[in-house]
């Protein structure tokens, strides 16, 4: 599986290299010309920065899924002596390993861009954003939720595999196929989303996380619209039993699609 | 001698069409087998099956004793008849890929027949002309001291000069110790290397033997023999 990693990457680097590139070239121009007059500008490049990578990293991972099933290079990848949820998990820590590093870069080029802020406005507001985002990024709630959002990051690409897994094994017609997987992608989403709120309603049973010690900071920041909430923040357990299922259920079958039920 | 592939009753049929019907075919250990038709005959499809990346409508097939799967991909050496190759790959980097998933595979071998194809190590597979891809993935299939080979369509659009070259390299490194199947429609040029040949039709197999065995008995050629199969 580590091979199948190493050569997962080598393959991507140049695309990603290119995508980072840009990222930090364009990030760097933010930031060194972030000014008092032009904070809408800044805030509108940093969100473009940060949505483009992300889209781009998207559709290279679901080409390249893509590529193992409808194309000639699925008879290198299906032929080697290696189970297909091996090659499953393996493209996809590849695609987990992209995402981290460049949220990583983004939220280092974020915090620089509010740091020259916080130095350059009088009003208290820049620096109070980056105390409290220092504050709650080290709490346990932060950790967890961001725990949580990588496992919703799996899931998402586990259902883009699986989608185009099944379709292609089903239909295995390039067009058509591609369009059924979509298709069946939005409608497994949609499904998921909807078992999650039933389960949330049916078995309340979750972890409470008291928020209610940043609430000074939040009032001070509500200036700008940040909606505080004193609410307390809770996880549903049996959800995130069913999200677990799902990764599972959507990595051995893929996994299997891949190895016995594609014709190339 | 035992068998390094056994089908019975081998069948595969898409949606108005029989691509392979009721195939009983069994491969021995150190044979070459010609599997010969027309395009369109099965061939490819037959190969797909033993590949593991075909599903079959009905029937059975065991590579060493065992269905087609992780385990007979280890011990069997395919060259299929596209580019497979990674487009960003060098040809240093397939030789690489190779020697890292396939325990079998030999790198001095392949320096080797590198060496004898004139291949670059440094160039790009997407620069490589058609002849010299095909000269590649001969040298990356046969440097592995696989168990059986699979051959599909090996000398099909390529030159002259570079088809000899392939033969020459299927020859002299063959290990006899292994067996191959060699699927083609150009007969004359591979017909010196097979001990074996069976002819397929419409997806079923019409005629099969001992290369010497048909030759004596039908005082013709393979190519001959071909011709006459498929009029």
């Amino acid at each position: 599986m580590l091979n199948f990693m190493k050569y997962e990457i080598k393959g991507s680097i140049r695309y990603i290299g290119i995508i980072f590139i840009t990222m930090i070239l364009l990030s760097t121009f933010v930031l060194t010309t972030a000014d008092i007059n032009n904070v809408p500008r800044t805030i509108i490049l940093s969100v473009i920065s940060l949505m483009g990578g992300n889209i781009a990293i998207l559709i290279h991972f679901v080409n390249s899924f893509s590529k193992e099933v409808y194309e000639d290079r699925g008879y290198l990848t299906l032929t080697l002596p290696i189970s297909g949820d091996k090659i499953v998990l393996s493209k996809l820590l590849v695609t987990l390993l992209w995402y981290g590093i460049y949220s990583i870069i983004q939220f280092i080029f974020i915090y620089f861009i509010l740091n020259k802020y916080s130095q350059i406005l009088e009003q208290p507001v820049f620096t109070t954003m980056l105390s409290y985002g220092k504050e709650i990024i080290k709490s346990p709630e932060m950790i967890l939720l961001v725990i949580l959002s990588i496992f919703q990051l799996i899931l998402f690409i586990m259902t883009v595999y699986f989608s185009i897994a099944i379709s292609k094994a089903a239909l295995g017609i390039k067009k058509v196929g591609k369009l059924i997987a979509f298709i069946l992608f939005l409608l497994l989403n949609t499904g998921i989303s909807y078992l999650n709120v039933l389960i949330e309603r049916v078995l309340p049973f979750g972890v409470q996380f008291d928020i209610g010690r940043f609430s000074e900071r939040s009032i001070m920041m509500n200036d700008i619209a940040m909606n505080a909430t004193n609410e307390p923040f809770s996880i549903n357990i049996p959800s995130i039993a069913l999200n677990i299922i799902l990764f599972i259920l959507f990595l051995f079958t893929t996994g299997y699609i891949l190895e016995r039920k594609i014709d190339l | 001698m035992s068998k390094i592939v056994e089908m019975k009753g081998l069948s595969k049929s898409y949606m108005n069409k029989i691509a392979l019907k009721d195939v009983n075919l069994n491969i021995e250990k150190g044979k070459i087998l010609g599997l010969l038709g027309p395009n369109g005959s099965g061939k490819t499809t037959m190969i797909k099956i033993l590949m593991g990346i075909l599903t079959q409508s009905s029937g059975e097939v065991y590579i060493d004793g065992k269905k087609p799967g992780t385990g007979t991909k280890a011990i069997v050496s395919y060259l299929p008849d596209r580019n497979f190759l990674y487009k960003w790959m060098k040809v240093k980097d397939a030789i690489n890929f190779f020697n890292d998933f396939y325990e079998d595979f030999d790198m001095m071998r392949a320096k080797e027949l590198l060496k004898f194809m004139e291949l670059e190590e440094n160039i790009k597979v997407s620069k490589l002309s058609k002849g010299m891809i095909e000269k590649l993935h001969l040298t990356l299939v046969l440097s592995r001291r696989a168990k059986l080979y699979i051959l599909d369509e090996p000398i099909a659009g390529v030159d002259p000069v570079a088809r000899e070259k392939i033969l020459d390299a299927i020859i002299n490194n063959y290990n006899e110790d292994s067996s191959m199947i060699i699927t083609t429609h150009l007969v004359k040029d591979l017909e010196r290397v097979f001990n074996e040949v069976a002819f397929l039709k419409y997806g079923e197999i019409v005629l099969t033997g001992d290369v010497e065995e048909l030759r004596v008995e039908r005082a013709m050629s393979v190519d001959e023999i071909y011709r006459e199969v498929f009029k």
